[in-house]
């Protein structure tokens, strides 16, 4: 079974329907088979989402065209970063129960489904509780169960251990990652979590400047410590001395303190590091995108 | 094709049940609503029957010969509640599920967007009819309407065929919501032309010429028109028959428009990638 792209590209009016036109994705194309576990990865608005969602049917591209070889009849499953996508008033069980009957499964293996999935995530306890009384974090866990209820044929994962703690993250990976390969589901998996993607993936695609770049395991590594994934915080004040000389995105700022990052760059975080350190200036804080915080 | 069109009911009924018992479950996870909303009725009906009641059960008739105004005025109440529902719930339900997140979710189960929608109905319609019953009981019990309980089927009968039209307006005004997310004036306009055409609170003789052809046939009005003829002066008129086929008329009209504007309005949001957007 093999989902194959042809020459993608889609743009979107950047300001609503009078606004100017900008591509996010230009003339893609790829493979994904059976066995795939494709780890993408790229900086934020860099199409990876609206890729997921070409491929899923919910947005239309401008262009090319995308074929189910093996199947017209297969399922999809996808997993968000929305927890709101799920009914809040009623159980997670009803939740899945509901969303397996509009899959067209029986109530006997939706319940088998139901209890074989819960299981494996630990989320028996909280199945017959209300959605709106579970953490953001137990909400993505069933979001990822809901996705697998149907043995998916491909499944799309956009981030999906957002809003969990080390431990639970970790938990996920090792069994969603079985689960995959005892399935042969093919799988594209975005995050901006590397280790996330080391862990689970046997290809890494990159989409950047509106393509689809394929990367080695190598330079995975070498991008996992590249500036782009860390968040620095250092004071105001200190920011005139190196404005001029290094390119940098300011993220957020505080009243004494501001957040930068280098988005498009590949200096590595190290050698960042350095040229702070020459300019006698404070970091305050290191983060990367895993949350992992470094003073 | 025969064995293909009944798996293809059996799906759809599938759904639809789905729908309407998860709709069920989270109406009665809002433990107080019913009594509110009860309370709400006694008081509106109350309002209604010391304004407009006791003047018709002194003097004039609106045309049907003994009967008071607050009959008539219960059957157009009854009428506009179905016209209400048939024509909001489908655009509410879109907007709610833009907002909650689930638009995307319930597409990606490969049911189509008319399931999704029509699904909704379900549980609308039921309540709808169990406030028709509720407004009927405040009415007999409390101000001693004259309507028999016998009669109650076939009046439910015929304000759901006559609010069939209005399914087409509401799916004509989701296909709004689809496309522009807010500002629905298709629901504004249809529901107060439909009220100040329906000859439910003053008579549509006293309209312009003009407008009084509109108002006869508007299915408000000629939903009121039947439910008079039919419960309150029995199945005698000719007059009837010529009504039904106007209403089937403009429900084949509007039914299948309504949908394929749903279609165009759900092909141009995935173009513009805004199904999600609220």
């Amino acid at each position: 079974m093999t989902i194959k792209v042809t020459d993608i590209s889609k743009s979107f009016n950047d300001n609503g329907i009078f606004g100017k036109k900008k591509e996010v994705l230009k003339e893609v194309s790829f493979e994904v088979a059976s066995g795939d576990i494709v780890g993408l990865i790229g900086p934020n608005g860099s199409g990876k989402t609206t890729l997921l969602k070409i491929l899923l049917g919910l947005i239309e591209p401008d262009q090319g065209k995308v074929e189910l070889i093996g199947g017209e009849d297969k399922y999809m499953g996808y997993v968000n970063t929305n927890s709101r996508s799920f009914f809040w008033r009623i159980s997670a069980r009803d939740n899945l129960v509901f969303f397996g009957r509009l899959l067209n499964m029986s109530d006997h293996r939706i319940n088998e489904s139901i209890q074989e999935l819960s299981e494996s995530f630990s989320l028996t306890p909280l199945l017959d509780r209300p959605f709106m009384l579970l953490s953001s974090g137990q909400m993505q866990v069933f979001n990822i169960v809901r996705a697998l209820l149907k043995k998916p044929d491909y499944l799309f994962l956009d981030e999906p251990t957002t809003s969990l703690d080390l431990s639970a993250s970790n938990n996920l990976i090792r069994v969603l990652s079985t689960i995959i390969s005892e399935r042969n589901i093919a799988t594209i998996w975005c995050s901006h979590n590397f280790n996330e993607l080391s862990q689970t993936c046997n290809k890494y695609w990159h989409v950047s400047k509106k393509k689809i770049k394929v990367i080695e395991y190598s330079d995975l590594l070498k991008r996992k410590e590249c500036m782009s994934n860390y968040f620095i915080e250092i004071s105001k004040d200190s920011l005139a001395r190196i404005n001029d000389e290094i390119e940098l995105d300011v993220l957020r700022e505080t009243s004494d303190t501001i957040i930068i990052s280098q988005e498009e760059k590949t200096n590595t975080i190290s050698s960042f590091i350095k040229i702070l350190f020459e300019k006698q200036i404070d970091i305050l804080s290191i983060q990367n995108r895993s949350n992992e915080i470094k003073n | 094709m025969k064995s293909r069109i009944n798996n293809h009911m059996k799906v759809f009924i599938k759904k639809f049940l789905a729908f309407f018992i998860k709709d069920l479950k989270i109406a009665v996870s809002y433990k107080f609503n019913i009594i509110f909303q009860s309370l709400f009725y006694i008081f509106i009906f109350s309002l209604l029957f010391f304004t407009y009641g006791q003047q018709s059960i002194l003097g004039s008739s609106n045309g049907v010969s003994g009967t008071g105004n607050f009959t008539t005025l219960f059957m157009g109440f009854a009428l506009i509640d179905y016209m209400f529902s048939s024509i909001s719930v489908f655009s509410r339900e879109v907007r709610l599920a833009q907002t909650q997140g689930t638009f995307e979710t319930l597409l990606l189960t490969r049911t189509s967007i008319l399931t999704i929608i029509l699904a909704s109905y379900a549980l609308t319609f039921i309540r709808a009819t169990i406030r028709v019953i509720l407004y009927f009981v405040i009415c007999k019990l409390l101000f001693g309407m004259n309507l028999d309980l016998v009669d109650m089927p076939i009046f439910i009968g015929i304000i759901f065929y006559c609010s069939l039209p209005f399914i087409g307006i509401g799916l004509f005004s989701a296909a709004f919501v689809i496309i522009f997310k807010v500002g629905n004036v298709i629901n504004l306009l249809i529901s107060l032309g439909s009220i100040l055409f329906s000859g439910i609170f003053f008579s549509t003789d006293l309209l312009p010429s003009t407008l009084s052809i509109i108002g006869e046939n508007v299915p408000l009005n000629i939903g009121l028109d039947l439910t008079k003829t039919i419960i309150l002066n029995g199945y005698d008129s000719i007059n009837i028959y010529e009504k039904l086929l106007l209403i089937g008329v403009q429900t084949i009209l509007l039914l299948p428009t309504g949908a394929l504007f749903v279609y165009y309005a759900l092909k141009i949001a995935k173009k513009n990638g805004s199904l999600n957007y609220y």
